[in-house]
Formats: C-alpha cells, structure tokens, sequence
C-alpha cells in the first residue's frame, strides 16, 4: 500500500519534472502543489479545530479551578466528569486540532521515502547546492538548509496568535527536535522540507494579519517578551560557564587525546556565543522598554527559574548515571565483572561529586541549582556522545553540529521541566534511567554475535576425545592479517594482488578461493575458528582468542605449546590461557572504555595504536621471534597482524578509503612473505595457515550498511564478500599433501577441524561437518551457504565467481 | 488535569529521548504543526488516562458515581448565546434554590451557565454543527423556554419533536417591531416584559391568522439582574460624553450613517465613545475597521470593544442609538435622555415592523429623549448641547414604572410559571 503512494508521488514528481526540467525547480514546484493541498484541507476544517481548542481552553481553566480545591481524588473526578457532561467534552476530542497536521503528515513521509531512495538526483545542483542527494554542507561542513529550516520554524512562533514565552520555548525546542532529526538527511529532502515550511510560514503570516487587531498579539508585545526573557544575567553567565566548559574539553581532546580540532563544535559553539552576545546587547540598547539591567535581573528572579537547590534534585543524578550503565552494559562482554566494577567505580563518583563541587564553587557566580543542572547535562551530554556517534555514523562528532544542539535540548529540557514541575521532571528521569538500562541490557542480550553463542551444538567434547592419540605433531602456525581478502574480492576494489597469490603458491600453498567466514568481526570469526565451532560455548569470544578454545586445550593436553601474539583487542578481560604471549601489557579495559567515552566514540584503533603502550613495530619483532624458535614440544603459534586492517567503523566512508587499505595491504603482503619465509627456513614440516579474519569493509557505508540500504534485498555480492570474505592458504606438511578431504574447506571455521583430523585421525571431534551457514545482514536469515548467496541481488548465486578482474598495475 | 498534562509531557520527552537514544530514528514530522501534534498526544493521554481512572472508579465507586449521571427534567431552559445569559441567571438561580431539576441547553462554550456545577441543573454544550443539531432535535420536556426567537420558523433551529411547549421571554425593552418576521410564530406562550408588548404580537396574529398565544405578564428578569448588579458611580469630568451604540447589519447607525456625526461631536468639544454590538466584530469586522481608522485622529474619539456596555453607559451623559433597544436601558438604568438617529425604512423590510402599521418603539424614543430624522443629522450638535440643558431624569422613572412590570421580582414570576407548567 505504502509502495503505491510512493510510487504515485513519484509519477507526481516526475510528470512535473518532465515539464521542468530541473530537479531543484521540480522540488520546489512539488512543495508547493501539496502545501495548497494541505492548506485547503487545513481551511476546510478550520472552524472546527478553532471551536474546539477554545472548547479546550474552558475546559481546562475549570478543571485547574477544581484542582485547586480541597478534595478528594473522587469528588475531583466525579467534578471533572460533570463538567465534561456539561461542555460535551472529553480529551480525545483535542485529537481534532491535530487534523491539519494529518494532511500534511502523509506528503512529508512520502517525501521522505522518495528523495531519501531517488538515485536520479545523484549529481544534480540546484542554487547553492551541489549533490541534491546528499546534505548541502555548503559553509565548510556545515548543512545551511537545517540551519534555514530552523530558523523559519522559529520564526513561524512569531505569528502566533496569541504568543506567550512558554509557547515560544516549546516551540525552539521542537524546531531543534527536528533539526536533529532532519540535519544529514538529503538536500532535495531538506529543500523540500523547508520550502513548505516557508509556504506555511507565509500564509500563516497572512491570516495572523487578517485576525483583528484585539484578537492577536502584536509584534511589539512578542519582541518585548522576548527582550524580557533573553537578557537577564543569569543566561549570560551559563553561556560563559558553557563557553569555559567547552574550551577545558576542547583542550583535553586536543592535546591529551590529540584529535584535529581545525573545525569542530566547539569553535561553532563559540561563534554561536559570540553572535548571541552581540544580540543580547543590540537588544538591551535598542529596546526601548529597557531602562535599567537590574530591572530584568529583578524580573528574571521573579520567574522562579532559581529555585534552591533541594535535596531530591540528586535524583538528576540518574541522568548521566543511566549512560554510564548503558555503555557499561553494552561493553560488559569486553569488561567482565571486574573491571566492570572498577569503571562503574571510578566514573560514578566523578557523576556525583563535579556537579555538586561545581554548584557549591560557583555559587558566587550562578545560583547552585542552575549550576547543578548544567553540570549533570554536560556529564549526561559527553556520556551520550559514544553512543551519538554510534547512532549517526560520525567519525569524530565534533566534526558535527548535532551534538551542539543536542546539548541545548539537553539542559533546556532539564532546566525547563524543573521549572515547570519538578515532580514530574523526578518522575520522569527515573523512568529514563530505568528504561536505558533495560533497554540496553535488551539491546545486548540480542545482538547478533550473542545469539550465536546462546545455542549450543550438544557435542560432548569430552567423551570423544578419550583413548585417542595423534599421529604426528607437526608445528602449527596459524598466521592471520586483519581483513585480508582474495585476489578475486580485491580485483573488485581495484587492487591487483596476484603476484602475493602466486609467491604463496610457489611455496607449495594450497589456496582456499571460496571460502568465507560465518561471522563477519574479526573477534568472532578467530573465535570460532579457534574452537573449530560454529557455535561457541561459553560465555566470551574472547575465552577462546585468549587461549582457551577447545581446540587450543585439545593441543596442549597432548603436548603441544601455544603461542599467542595478537592484538591487546583479543586479551581484553580475559585470563590469557597461552603458554607465551605478546604483548605483555596492554591496556586496561576500564582506562581504554574511560578514554573512549571522553573522546565520545568507540573506534576499531582505540584498542590498538591510540592508547596503551602497544606498538607495531614492537609487536612485529616479537612475531618474528617466535616464528624463528624452535622448542622440544610441538609449537602452535597464532599470530593476528592488524594490517591489512578494515576500514574505519563509523559508519561512513572516508574519501580514500579504498587508497588507504591498499596502502595497508602492502604492509601486510611485505609482512606475510617475511613471515612465511622466517618459518620455512626453520621449520618445513611445518602446518602453515594463512587467513585474514574477515572483509576491509570497504563498500556502503564501511560499516554494517544499516545508514546505505534499507533492508538486505539490495546487498550485492561484493557487499557480502567485503563482510564475509576471508583468504585462506595452507602449507600441508609432505605426508599430507594427498588427502583428498583437505582441499574441501568451505568455511573459515572448517579449519582446524581439517588440521585435527589428518593430525589426530582417532578423534571423533570433527568427523561433523560443522554448519556453513554465515550470519545474517540487516536483519535477514544467513546470508551465504554452501558458498551460495541467499540474500540481495546476487540471491542463489555464488559468493565468489572465481573471476580476478584484470586491474592496471600501479 | 494540568497536572495530569505536565506528566503527558514529560512522558511524551522520555518516550522522544528514549526514541533517539537508544533506537535508531526514522521518525518525521512537520515543526510547524508539530506542536499541534504534541498537544494532541498529551490530550490523548490525558484522554486514556482519564478513561482509565474513571473506570477503575467505577469498579469500586459505582454507587457515587452513579449518582451523578444526567437525569432530564421536564423543564428545558435554552440559551443559544452567552451574551444573553442575564436574562437567564436569576431564573436559574432561584431553581436551583427551589430543587427543581430542569434541563439547560446552549449553543455557546461560553456561556456562564455551564460553570454551574448543581444537581438540578443538567447542562449541555451543544456543538455548533450537524452533531449539535441532531441534539438539539431529540430534546425533549413538558417546556422549552427561551428569549431566542425564529425557533421553528424557516431557515432557523427547528422547533424540537419532544418539546410540548415552546415559550419565549424578552431580553431587551422593545415590542416585536424590531423582531425578524416570523420570529414568535412557532412560539405558544410569550412572557411579557409589560402589556405594551400586547398589541404587536395580537396584531402579527391577526394578520398571519396565527392561533393567539397565551401571553402572561412576568416582567423582565435581565433588567431585573442589570439593576440589581449595576454599581452607580460618579466620574468628574472636564467635557461631557456622548455614547454611540450602533446595532449590527443594517439597522445600525454605523452602517446608515458612517463617523461624520461623531467627528461633529468631537470637534464640539464632546468625548465620544463609540460602541458597535459586540456581534458587528464578528459579521462587519472589515467596516469597523474601517470606522476606527477614519476616527483615529481624533483623541476625544474611543472604541469600547467590550461585552458587558454598563461601564460606557455608566460614563455616558447622553446616547446616540438607533433602533436598539440598549436606548431603554440607558434611559430606564441610568435615567438619561437618548437621541434616535431614523434608520430608512428600507433597511428595515425584513422585520416585523414592516407589516406593523404604529411601532411602540418609536413612539417611546420620543418621550426618552430625541429623534433626528435621516437628512437632519447635521444639526445632531445642537440637538445634544439642548438635550443635555434639559433635565428629564423624574420623567423617565415615571416611563419604567409604567412600562415594566414586576420590577426586581421578575424571575420569581417566570419560575413559578415554569413550577406550575411543569
């Protein structure tokens, strides 16, 4: 049903277009055809939600004289029913004033699902905008058409007819509501959008200016209210506090965390100050109603915005405390119990202290509650960010004005409810708080990668492995390149990497062309390639990367040393269970989370390179070292280089994505032949496994594709090897070379089962193939088995084609 | 329920937090008419929640709230504007105090009787639209009463299947000369303000072949309360002040005369207040607009846009009127001389006074005050100056006792006509 009005709106849009032939122009041609639809609609039923909003306005000034008696609860609603009978009321009647809305709600949504999915507008420029299907980003990164939105939503509050400053500060909220909402949707959207608000604009102008003059409020009036509310000293100074607060963190990024802070919310923060200064002042010497500043600081403490501080004000508290659960919750897998406590301990405090030491510090400045209130939304704000970042996709949010205007909403809301009931503002944070920390316990306990590990495969490992010996005991070196592909996938980005194929290949490596991952992080695939599983038991992948899979315990009880050198991202909260392992140290888990929500997002290096003592150069020397010893006991050495590395997970690509990864696979190949050749001198016998642990991610959005696609019906076949696609190359020692099962892997997982059963062809462990079924993608069934696509528009054919596409050689 | 708002509000903000915080959002809506949606679903709340309370005490209340379910009354009291409620409040008062449980109909949210919160009273607001009207056709008693006229003529309220007996009451001092043909044709029983009333109903009887209605002489209860609440007050003044009061449509002076004759009065030195009915900002607003830009340079010229006039009459010395019937008031209330301004009689073909050979009304202006006729208008300044010099004040006392009946006891008459009806 919904696809026909799209579809209809389409053809709209197209017959005129047709006739245009400008998009910008058909746009805007389109905007205005359906806001004369909506205010036709709007007039017909105008004098009915007239009469009933002043039916409304009654009825509701009886019913606050009835709760303003001395009553109780039932005389109040047996009162409250006989007025209703009298005015032949009831409150969902008011569902009426909401009709106008209902005729311009449908246009809007269908605006929103066509421009958000109409590929015609790729490339084309109207006016000042470039790329109608992207934001504007016209000043610097800055989207000018939210910013206009804005500002004629603000100034539509202008001609209301009856304007109050409560009207006026539900209706700046709203405005910034939607310029949250809308900001990095598409121009053409955007353009749309605004156009019908500024119709809107307009011809409410026009029947303000036909209302008689006694029935509305005059300009004068609502520029004087406005002067009244604005300058008062109280908002100078939290500008000023917010200023100071802004530049101290500003500072802490810039050059503790060392984030490029050339453009970023705080400068627009500052400028925005500044241009709001200078208004204040314009205001205060032009109007003429002012005569003195104390006169509006006398006014201003009148409205009751300075209440003292009271005791249940602490109750604000759960605020910033539910985002510190929340990130807590959704990082408890990394964290553990332990360090969970430790993070929980250390940043609780500081939730509670600062606002309390800041409100009793600056009570020469700003009264202790305002100062309170602001604190808690700072905290609350910088604990949001993570998960802001998270939510819109941003590399780094200071790059963005969002977070600016959330802020505003933030303590405009507190501040606001505060004044205007604070048992309801009590009332409502412990229903956030409650809420965030289910919600977010709901959100993890449902994850994907969690799932998995719920269900069990029922084998009882234990039994099958009795009475059973190996063979042989040949070293095993399991060599992994983050996000290293084949030759095929890679052809498709534009990367020619042959030449690495066929030096595997003259050393006598079997290649695994086909073969894909089931999970698509580079956690869970080593995961489960480590248990030799497609379900862990369990309660931790990273049990199992830390030396504790089943297949690892297997080898160690018959002999053989392990040997970890990972990345510090595979140890995080767990007891490393390897005989020896690298690095050493690393950093903590609770100081890593700490530095990740004061940076406010959670990026793929922050486990690596940014913080901690882990270097590369480092790691590598220590690689080397253990591939060139050579002890007694049989060797398993498992060794997960971070080059190639995928991209970035924000969510958005950067412009030289593809650039950078290639960049890293040379890295990575120059890593790889070393490695190999090291252990070959050493040890030729050797069972060498080569493999990258998932895809560069380098289609889409770089990321899970949830902000490119609308569901998995589009997913392409590159998507899916970009996810799913691993390399796999293994040296088999002599004696095996000729078993015919060992050239059957399908899946990465298939691995070590193969390795355990020519080396220990006794066990029964895995004489089942495990399941080559791969996870789903944006919520669809598994997205690959047998090697065949299931999902998108490559559906029932091959992953992989086994086609390299020729690529010009740099 | 305010309270109950503040929490819809808050509930509305967290489920929004909630949205965007945790959830990816899709969400899209219209700022323009956003906040209409917000109100809208905090009512809807406060709607369910109310629903929701109000059953829960129905479970457990049922016999307290039982007890306040409507139950109709065989008398029917209608009032289709708030501006009329004078005439009904002491009628309504003294049933309550006589435990009389009668029904009130109005077609106005504004009407003051539908704050009374009493047993007796049964009260209804009744929309202005086809839902209203379907109401209103299903009432049903022993006994409508009314200062409404046109009930049941042509193009009107129809007259109520269940009604037995339609009455009507005056609000103003006027026969039915001023009345829109047909007004009272419907009607079975007319309350009187006096017997000067008699004649023009006998004679539109007489000459439509009605069946003669019962006509009882109870006074007038709106003149009765506007006496009974009015606060006499003296004003020391410079310069004396004329008061214009302008019918709507086009019997008003406004419309048959424009401002000229009150910018001659300004200029005489005279302050002038100018007060069209309340129902021309409604019907001729552009013109009124255009009458108070015409007067706007002149500082002794003021606008009184309020509904109640008995302020304006209070400050006044003099009215200036046409034919309405606020010229009685001025003259019976505050004992001042009125002057009539002749409105032609083409604009009046649509009132019964058109096939009225004598108007009662007219023939009282003379003896309250002046008439000027339409092409004398330009000696309205002298006309005032010897009106003022003229003292008339025992006169017209003389005039009310005669004309008006029961004085200060009229609502006791209506009501134990209506105890005797019902």
């Amino acid at each position: 049903m919904g696809e026909l009005f799209i579809k209809l709106f389409e053809d709209m849009y197209l017959m005129i277009f047709s006739s245009m032939n400008s998009h910008g122009l058909s746009i805007l041609l389109l905007s205005l055809l359906t806001s004369i639809i909506s205010i036709c609609l709007s007039l017909f039923f105008k004098p009915y939600i007239d009469g009933n909003k002043e039916l409304e306005k009654i009825v509701f000034r009886e019913i606050k004289k009835i709760n303003s008696n001395e009553i109780n609860s039932i005389e109040r609603l047996i009162q409250i029913e006989r007025l209703y009978n009298r005015f032949n009321y009831h409150p969902f009647l008011n569902f009426f004033n909401v009709l106008p809305l209902l005729f311009q709600l449908p246009f809007l949504i269908l605006a929103y699902y066509f421009f958000s999915d109409f590929s015609s507008l790729k490339d084309q420029s109207f006016l000042f905008i470039t790329d109608l299907s992207m934001p504007d980003k016209t000043m610097f990164t800055l989207n000018v058409l939210p910013v206009f939105m804005t500002f004629m939503s603000i100034l539509s509050l202008f001609v209301l007819s009856s304007f109050s400053i409560d009207k006026f500060i539900r209706g700046c909220a709203l405005a910034i509501f939607f310029f949250i909402l809308l900001y990095q949707e598409p121009s053409s959207l955007l353009l749309f959008w605004t156009f019908n608000i500024s119709i809107m604009f307009f011809f409410n102008l026009l029947t303000y200016l036909h209302l008689p003059i006694n029935s509305r409020s005059s300009f004068s009036d609502t520029f004087r209210m406005i002067t009244g509310f604005l300058i008062n000293p109280y908002f100078l100074k939290i500008i000023i506090l917010a200023n100071f607060t802004f530049v101290i963190y500003g500072i802490i990024l810039k050059y503790f965390l060392q984030y490029d802070l050339s453009f970023s919310v705080f400068l627009i923060f500052i400028l925005f100050s500044f241009l709001l200064l200078i208004l204040f002042c314009g205001l205060f010497f032009y109007s003429t109603n002012i005569k003195s500043f104390s006169e509006f600081t006398l006014s201003f403490k009148k409205m009751a915005i300075v209440d003292n501080i009271s005791f249940y004000d602490g109750i604000l508290l759960l605020l910033p405390t539910s985002f510190l659960l929340q990130i807590i919750i959704l990082n408890s897998e990394m964290l553990g119990i332990e360090q969970i406590f430790k993070v929980f301990l250390f940043i609780f405090p500081l939730i509670v202290i600062v606002p309390i030491m800041f409100s009793l510090m600056l009570k020469f400045f700003l009264p202790p509650l305002l100062t309170f209130i602001f604190i808690i939304s700072v905290t609350a704000f910088i604990l949001l960010l993570p998960s802001l970042s998270f939510l819109y996709s941003w590399y780094f949010y200071a790059d963005n004005v969002i977070p600016l205007a959330i802020f505003i909403l933030i303590f405009g809301f507190i501040l606001y409810l505060r004044k205007l009931d604070r048992v309801s503002l009590y009332a409502v944070t412990c229903l956030f708080f409650f809420s965030m920390v289910g919600g977010s316990t709901y959100t993890f306990y449902n994850k994907e990668d969690t799932k998995l590990k719920s269900s069990s495969l029922g084998r009882d490992k234990t039994k099958l492995l009795e009475n059973a010996s190996f063979v042989s005991k040949p070293d095993i070196y399991l060599l992994t390149y983050d996000a290293y592909v084949n030759a095929e996938t890679l052809s498709n980005y534009g990367i020619d990497n042959k030449d690495q194929e066929k030096f595997l290949t003259s050393l006598g490596f079997d290649l695994y062309p086909n073969t894909y991952s089931i999970a698509s992080s580079s956690l869970s695939t080593m995961s489960l390639v480590l248990e030799g599983s497609d379900k862990i038991h369990g309660d931790s992948f990273r049990k199992n990367t830390a030396g504790n899979s089943e297949i690892l315990n297997l080898l160690k009880d018959n002999g053989y040393v392990t040997h970890g050198i990972l990345k510090p991202y595979f140890f995080l909260g767990e007891k490393i269970e390897y005989d020896t392992f690298f690095p050493k140290t690393y950093p903590k888990p609770n100081i890593t989370l700490f530095q990740s929500i004061i940076s406010g997002a959670f990026h793929f290096d922050a486990f690596d390179e940014r913080f901690g003592d882990f270097k590369y150069e480092e790691w590598l020397l220590e690689k080397r070292k253990s591939l060139r010893s050579k002890g007694k006991a049989p060797r398993f050495v498992y060794a997960h280089s971070p080059f190639p590395k995928h991209s970035q997970n924000s969510g958005q690509c950067l412009k030289d994505e593809v650039q950078k990864f290639s960049k890293r696979l040379k890295i990575a190949n120059l890593e790889m032949k070393i490695d190999v050749k090291t252990i070959i001198e050493q040890n030729r016998d050797a069972i060498i496994i080569i493999n990258g642990a998932d895809g560069p991610y380098l289609t889409g959005d770089c990321f899970t594709l949830k902000n490119f696609y609308n569901d998995h019906e589009q997913i392409t076949r590159l998507d899916l090897q970009d996810r799913f696609g691993t390399f796999l190359a293994i040296k088999w020692p002599q004696k095996t070379q000729n078993i015919k099962s060992n050239k059957q892997i399908i899946t990465l997982q298939d691995t070590l089962p193969k390795i355990i059963n020519t080396i220990f062809p006794s066990s029964q462990l895995f004489r089942k193939t495990i399941s080559n079924k791969s996870l789903g993608i944006l919520g669809s069934g598994p997205a690959i088995k047998n090697g065949i696509i299931q999902i998108g528009i490559n559906k029932s054919e091959k992953l992989f084609e086994g086609v390299i596409k020729s690529v010009k050689k740099e | 329920m305010l309270k109950l708002r503040y929490y819809s509000v808050t509930f509305y903000l967290f489920i929004f937090f909630n949205f965007i915080f945790i959830y990816p959002s899709y969400a899209y809506l219209d700022p323009g008419s956003g906040s209409a949606l917000l109100t809208s679903i905090i009512s809807l709340l406060a709607g369910l929640l109310f629903t929701l309370r109000r059953a829960f005490y129905k479970m457990f209340f049922k016999k307290v709230l039982k007890s306040n379910s409507i139950i109709s009354g065989k008398i029917i009291i209608f009032n289709d504007s708030a501006i009329y409620w004078n005439s009904y409040s002491k009628i309504v008062k003294l049933l309550i105090k006589y435990k009389i449980h009668f029904q009130y109909y109005t077609f106005d949210k504004n009407d003051k009787g539908l704050l009374i919160d009493s047993q007796y009273m049964h009260s209804r607001y009744l929309f202005n639209n086809l839902f209203g009207l379907a109401k209103w056709k299903k009432i049903n008693g022993n006994i409508l009463l009314t200062t409404t006229p046109h009930i049941g003529s042509k193009g009107y309220l129809v007259r109520p299947v269940g009604v037995k007996k339609l009455v009507h009451f005056f609000h103003s001092i006027t026969d039915i000369g001023y009345y829109k043909k047909y007004s009272l044709d419907a009607f079975d029983e007319v309350l009187l303000a006096g017997t000067f009333q008699t004649k023009s109903i006998r004679s539109i009887e007489h000459l439509r072949n009605l069946k003669q209605k019962q006509l009882i002489e109870v006074g007038l209860p709106y003149f009765d309360n506007m006496l009974e609440n009015i606060n006499y007050y003296s004003i020391t003044k410079k310069k004396k002040t004329i008061l214009i009061a302008s019918s709507w449509g086009n019997k008003g002076i406004l419309k048959n005369y424009g401002t000229k004759f009150a910018i001659q009065l300004s200029q005489a030195g005279y302050e002038v207040i100018i007060r069209p009915h309340p129902h021309s900002f409604k019907v001729e607003f552009l013109d009124i607009k255009k009458y108070q830009k015409l007067t706007s340079f002149f500082k002794s010229i003021s606008w009184d846009h309020t509904c109640d006039p008995t302020r304006v009459m209070n400050e006044a010395d003099l009215l200036i009127s046409d034919t309405s019937s606020i010229r009685f008031d001025f003259a019976f209330i505050f004992n001042k001389p009125v002057i009539t301004l002749e409105i032609p009689e083409i604009s009046l073909s649509t009132f019964e006074i058109n096939d009225l050979k004598e108007s009662w009304n007219e023939d009282l202006a003379l003896k309250i005050g002046e008439v000027i006729k339409y092409s004398e208008v330009s000696t309205i300044v002298k006309v005032v100056s010897n009106l003022l010099n003229t003292k008339k004040e025992s006169q017209l006392l003389l005039l009310r006792n005669e004309y008006i009946a029961n004085i200060n006891v009229s609502a006791d008459k209506v009501v134990s006509y209506l105890r005797k009806q019902a």
